[in-house]
């Protein structure tokens, strides 16, 4: 058993190696230093979805008048006095809003991406299992997915559902993630489909049939384990684009409804005041950058920490 | 050996007209320069390696694939270089080439003489003007070694328009000539093709073109018929061996497996764990064979005669790990003969029987244990 | 070659078709109508103005009218805005189109290059900068980039104007938009193309170019570029429909006189004749788009053009 560099292993040594394939790709994750940095701000934005409203100093949607009318009726500069990224133009304080817009876009994220895999989980595996018509059907139905832009899709639905009671729950954050939702499984769908089509022919899946396991033992147990890899990664890189879908629909007045301090409306309500007060769009946009970043980064290590070509590769 | 004309324009550059302005910085560069005016030999014999070592620095260890090797190749000659999977032969063919990933590996010692010039010596640019000109690299894996983007007339071309500084009709002209001598039929026609639209003994004589393009004197064969179907073996085999037998062309083969080195090589070096271990001209190396390792090579060859039902035999135990190798005989821990000296002392290369015979062990010695 | 082109083509059809059935029911199970939310108008005024856009016909009659309309060119009227849709895109399409022409080509042009450079000088100092600034155009939504590129070099440093996009007769005006608009795109195409050189270095072919002993500068343009950028042309058009829905935003904060801000307005106002229309357009033109694309790979990649 030779690696790429021509050295050799004992044997003791080359089968500890091959136990733990999720550790190899564990350390490799570790050595990547974005990833890394990503993955301790994505844990602590999860963080914020929990404990977000207990750590902020004042409820968001709090307006401190008195404050206000001292400052003269502007919006108050950070790092002054008692609120540390300052104030809005109604007087609320800019750090607990940011702290409400992190439980909104985590929890779209996340809620997204789990009906994306509730979803396109199960469609794409019984496609590439079944084959026939529902892979046929299933093709067909992504293809026309493909050609409705994403966003355009987003908008037409929220724009339908907004004066309707799903649009007004949870202060019209529901209807977005249903909204990114049913744009976002059918990528899923298709890379389970794809990832489970190259599996379907290998001989151990047919030696398991010829056994006589089940179907659905067969893509549970062997089948979707080895595809679990790129649906993580596939979950990971997709969680940006969805804090970017609902932050441009909050930016455009669609979604959460105020008082509720989503990123993109804080842009939206904040540009007007950009000559003096840029402190109003500045700290979102910052930390929606470091929302994106931080993802971005950990998908992106995920990836080559479990890409297949370089298991057992140093 | 000079290019003939009836494979096109002859004429080769001289050291003005060095192809891309290659700039002459070192001794040796200037010698190559001169030699790539002609094609005659300048040295006593075409490649002389001494003492070569290849490591490769990894965060593991350092990996000593390739260690201390020596040996001579003739012009004309055919030289096998036989071992199992990790041995070390590739690195070899690759360091004489110089093709080694320079993270993480180095050639950290030795010295190569091709044609009378250090190899080792050039800079990175002269060496770039004896690939392909002087030394051909046959690759293994068809499939992946061929660009899936350029038509094969184009890639074989190439080297001859580039070092040969012919034109791009007489380049095309001589590819297409190459291409027919390699046994692809409708050759003219088949020169704008793309290598997906071959088959893979195809594509491993379009891979044989493609290094015979500029009439080498070396050619370097890894394994050049592992991926191949068994029926096809046999007929890239014979293509190998009789246009290097018609253009005079040395070749190394590297192989794992011995019955097509016999077939076609003059000498063996047979290697294991880095180092050679044994090396003599073909006959010597199968009719007498001087060393355990070779012994178990030849022995494991399952054989017309054999009793019908009777196990394979192999060679115990696993290759041992390169990176910190100790100052023993490396195939110890898996030789039937080993003795206390071997686990604590490695032979040096000595004499045997035959010409050019010598062997790495103790117990073959004059006066050793093994008759 | 060409069957594949002829069936894709055929393909458009019932895409389209789909997107249309889609488009017109959301539309109108859309609760309200385009009349209900501003200052409440008397029945009697809304039913008439119902007639007269022949809202008060069956669905299925409305339905067939329309799309019967859209077939041949007609985009239908505009509820709110006593205009044709026809007359609103034809007034500012031609500046859509020129923004995200323009924006395209910056993209490209400054994508691809970066992206080939950071993998030629992999973790080195050019590799680090290509990289900074596709990470910039990653985190930054692109309303961010537009207000932030806005107010700094607009405002504060008088650059550009904020305002007045005239096409080529101000150029002065292109700028800023442009630049807002291909922030993203540059960073996906220049990540993307990083990604497939960096997988081209490694291949076997590569190692047989050397063999050859070509030209560094040869091996890298003829032999690895154009393998490295085939499949960046399978994220053109994910980038084109990112061009597309992503000019209604800087045309707004802009004030580019082009449909995208026409879109954004009549989503404002309900004006659900617009929305549908202009929602057909975007798709015909991104499924036209989507098909030049994969004829254009299916042409360049000589596994599939010779097949």
């Amino acid at each position: 058993m030779a690696n790429r560099t021509g050295a050799l292993e004992q044997p003791a040594a080359a089968r500890a190696r091959a136990a733990s394939l999720w550790g190899d790709a564990w350390r490799r994750l570790i050595r990547n230093r974005l990833a890394v940095v990503g993955g301790v701000i994505v844990v602590f934005l999860f963080f914020l979805l929990f404990f977000g409203p207990l750590v902020a100093p004042y409820p968001y949607q709090e307006q401190h008048l008195v404050e206000l009318v001292e400052n003269g009726n502007r919006p108050i500069g950070p790092f002054q006095g008692q609120f540390l990224f300052g104030t809005d133009d109604l007087g609320r304080d800019v750090l607990s809003r940011l702290l409400d817009g992190a439980q909104i876009s985590m929890t779209v994220a996340l809620v997204v991406q789990a009906v994306v895999l509730l979803i396109g989980l199960p469609i794409g595996a019984a496609a590439a299992w079944y084959g026939g018509r529902v892979d046929s059907f299933l093709m067909r139905f992504t293809d026309v997915m493909y050609a409705f832009p994403d966003l355009l899709f987003i908008i037409l639905l929220s724009v339908t559902f907004r004066d309707t009671p799903i649009g007004g729950a949870l202060d019209g954050v529901l209807m977005v993630f249903i909204a990114i939702g049913i744009v976002s499984w059918v990528g899923m769908a298709r890379l389970v489909r794809g990832q489970l089509l190259s599996l379907k022919e290998t001989e151990f899946v047919e030696a398991a049939r010829a056994i006589g396991v089940s179907d659905f033992r067969i893509i549970t147990r062997h089948l979707l384990p080895n595809a679990l890899g790129p649906m993580i990664v596939a979950v990971t890189l997709g969680i940006p684009g969805a804090i970017l879908a609902e932050a441009t629909l909050a930016y455009l007045g669609i979604g959460a409804q105020p008082p509720r301090a989503s990123w993109g409306k804080m842009v939206a309500d904040g540009q007007q005041y950009l000559r003096g007060d840029p402190h109003l769009v500045i700290f979102p946009a910052i930390i929606i950058a470091l929302a994106l970043l931080s993802f971005t980064f950990l998908g992106d290590g995920l990836r080559d920490a479990l890409d297949p070509k370089l298991k057992g590769k140093q | 050996m000079t290019v003939s004309d009836d494979r096109g324009q002859a004429g080769s550059p001289t050291v003005t007209e060095l192809p891309d302005a290659v700039t002459i910085e070192t001794e040796e560069g200037r010698l190559l320069a001169e030699r790539l005016a002609d094609d005659t030999r300048h040295a006593r014999r075409l490649l002389e390696v001494r003492n070569l070592s290849t490591h490769f620095f990894t965060r593991d260890g350092v990996v000593h694939a390739v260690d201390d090797v020596s040996f001579d190749l003739d012009y004309g000659e055919t030289l096998g270089l036989v071992g199992e999977s990790g041995c070390g032969k590739t690195v070899t063919a690759l360091s004489i080439t110089r093709l080694i990933a320079s993270p993480p590996g180095q050639i950290v010692n030795g010295e190569i003489v091709f044609d009378g010039i250090d190899i080792l010596k050039l800079s990175n640019e002269e060496m770039r003007l004896l690939r392909g000109r002087k030394i051909g690299f046959i690759f293994q894996d068809p499939m992946t070694s061929l660009n899936p983007t350029l038509p094969i007339g184009f890639q074989i071309a190439e080297s001859a328009r580039l070092h040969l500084g012919l034109s791009r009709k007489a380049s095309d002209d001589r590819a297409a000539d190459l291409l027919g001598k390699v046994g692809i039929p409708r050759a003219k026609e088949r020169m704008g093709d793309y290598p997906h639209q071959f088959s893979g003994g195809m594509r491993q004589r379009v891979m044989i073109a493609i290094a015979l393009a500029c009439d080498p004197m070396l050619l370097l064969a890894d394994e050049p018929t592992t991926a191949l179907d068994v029926t096809i073996q046999a007929q890239i085999l014979e293509l190998i061996r009789s246009l290097s037998e018609e253009f005079r062309t040395a070749v190394i083969l590297i192989t794992h497996d011995l019955g097509i080195a016999a077939g076609m090589c003059n000498r063996i070096n047979v290697m294991y764990a880095g180092r050679i271990v044994e090396t003599g001209k073909v006959d010597d190396i199968f009719e007498q064979p001087k060393m355990p390792y070779a012994w178990g090579l030849l022995d494991s060859l399952p054989r017309l005669d054999e009793v019908k039902g009777a196990r394979l035999r192999t060679i115990e135990g696993l290759p041992p790990d390169l990176i910190n190798p100790g100052a023993e005989c490396r195939f110890s821990p898996r030789c039937k003969y080993v003795h206390d000296r071997c686990r604590v002392e490695e032979p040096d290369l000595s004499p045997r029987e035959g010409e050019g015979h010598l062997a790495r062990c103790f117990g073959t010695e004059p006066g050793g244990w093994i008759k | 070659m060409l069957g594949y082109i002829v069936r894709r083509v055929l393909w458009i059809i019932p895409v389209l078709f789909v997107v249309s059935i889609i488009t017109f029911s959301l539309m109108h199970a859309a609760p309200g109508g385009p009349w209900s939310r501003e200052k409440q108008l008397p029945p009697a005024t809304v039913e008439f103005l119902k007639a007269r856009f022949g809202l008060d016909d069956p669905i299925h009659v409305q339905y067939l009218t329309w799309v019967g309309n859209l077939v041949v060119g007609d985009l239908g009227p505009s509820y709110r805005q006593g205009r044709d849709v026809n007359d609103i895109v034809a007034d500012g399409i031609g500046t859509t189109v020129h923004l995200g022409v323009m924006a395209f080509l910056l993209s490209v042009v400054v994508g691809i290059p970066l992206g080939v450079i950071g993998a030629l000088r992999h973790n080195r100092i050019p590799d680090y900068l290509a990289t900074f600034i596709s990470v910039i155009g990653i985190a930054t939504p692109s309303f961010v980039a537009a207000i932030l590129l806005l107010v700094f070099f607009s405002v504060t440093l008088r650059w550009f104007p904020t305002h007045g996009w005239e096409g080529w007769s101000n150029p002065s005006a292109m700028v800023l938009p442009t630049l807002a608009l291909s922030l993203f795109p540059i960073a996906q195409i220049s990540r993307f193309t990083r990604a497939s050189m960096l997988e081209v270095t490694r291949k076997d072919y590569i190692r047989t170019a050397q063999s050859k002993g070509l030209r560094e500068r040869t091996i890298v343009v003829i032999h690895m570029i154009r393998n490295a950028l085939i499949p960046v042309v399978t994220i053109l058009g994910p980038v084109l429909a990112f061009l597309i829905t992503g000019s209604f935003i800087i045309e707004t904060i802009f004030s580019v006189p082009g449909i995208g801000r026409y879109y954004v307005i009549s989503i404002g106002q309900r004006d659900y004749g617009v929305i549908m229309a202009m929602t057909m357009l975007y798709a015909t033109v991104i499924a036209v788009l989507n098909l030049v694309v994969d004829v254009l790979y299916a042409y360049i990649d000589p596994r599939i053009r010779y097949s």
